[in-house]
């Protein structure tokens, strides 16, 4: 079978880029089926020049391609908050709510509650923002790659920040008026820093399964 | 091509078929194969099958490889342990499906 040069498959890959295909986990896939596609084409006896053949194949397949591109982002999203759901239930998960749950418990009874929530108010949003400058830190190490779940994480960071806001904020909350709520702020707090955990824990899972099952393109 | 809605409820037994019998297998080729096995009667669309190979993928039924063939990245897809054992429910199921739909259409012959 007449392989495609170097070229051709940048023009897919370009082509598919500019048609808002951005993500490479997803464009990657469509480029092969294409390119495989064309291929075939001229190994049954088509001698137009590829460009001619490409043209074709889109015109008839274009529409179908991008659906496929929004399903699959669709689907991205849902496996995020899947994967965070099954950190939530999962023995990790549980323990951690439990020693975040001890700890706290018995820090609000010994320590000096405002200092306690001052310093704490502000973790979920720094393990928030480490998580995400260690994403970037790990992509600039090797290709500036866009990956689907991981870009969708961005969606569930903003809803946790969202959540932060509300419960507790020592930015613009006042803190001596927060804690006549006492326990409930105490909770808030808890349930606040363990879905952060959750999150970063999801990251640094996704980053993962992402180096290990795409190291050829991290390696080219 | 037949009714292409009747073979939709089929298309996650039919892709763990085909990967059963192929040990690992790309997007085009199993639309390849089904079109080569069924004589052009089915063909499986790449709006179809990508979203149900992510499917099974993100249900753990299948396991993915990416190799670099012939200037691009390549995509495999082969099944897992709890994939196997799916395959042999799922066919299962399917045949008691097509005994059970062999009874309306022809109830003579499953009588006999």
């Amino acid at each position: 079978m007449k392989k495609l040069t170097k070229e051709n498959i940048q023009f897919i890959d370009n082509y598919l880029k500019n048609s808002d295909v951005i993500f490479d986990d997803i464009r990657m896939e469509m480029v092969d089926h294409v390119a495989t596609a064309v291929e075939t084409e001229i190994s049954n006896g088509d001698l137009r020049d590829f460009y001619y053949i490409f043209k074709e194949y889109m015109v008839e397949n274009k529409k179908q391609l991008l659906d496929n591109n929004k399903k699959f982002i669709r689907k991205s999203t849902y496996k995020v908050g899947q994967i965070m759901l099954k950190n939530t239930f999962s023995i990790k998960g549980l323990a951690v709510l439990f020693i975040l749950s001890i700890s706290l418990y018995f820090s609000h009874k010994f320590l000096n509650i405002t200092s306690l929530y001052r310093v704490l108010g502000y973790t979920p949003f720094l393990l928030i923002l480490l998580t995400f400058f260690g994403i970037k830190l790990y992509k600039v190490n090797r290709k500036p790659l866009k990956f689907s779940a991981i870009n969708q994480l961005s969606i569930y960071a903003v809803a946790i920040y969202q959540i932060y806001n509300f419960l507790f904020n020592p930015f613009f909350f006042n803190i001596d008026k927060e804690l006549a709520y006492g326990n409930i702020s105490l909770v808030g707090l808890i349930v606040l820093l363990f879905i952060a955990c959750i999150f970063t824990l999801t990251a640094f899972q996704l980053s993962n399964y992402y180096t290990k099952k795409y190291q050829k393109i991290l390696d080219c | 091509m037949g009714n292409q809605k009747l073979y939709k409820g089929s298309l996650n037994t039919i892709i763990l078929k085909l990967l059963g019998e192929n040990i690992k297998m790309y997007g085009y080729e199993i639309t390849q194969k089904v079109k080569q096995i069924t004589e052009g009667e089915l063909n499986i669309t790449e709006g179809a099958l990508y979203p149900a190979l992510h499917k099974l993928e993100a249900d753990g039924l299948l396991d993915v490889e990416v190799l670099k063939v012939d200037n691009r990245l390549r995509k495999y897809y082969m099944l897992t342990e709890k994939g196997t054992k799916e395959t042999a429910n799922k066919l299962s199921e399917l045949e008691s499906y097509l005994k059970t739909m062999q009874t309306f259409i022809d109830p003579k012959f499953s009588l006999g």
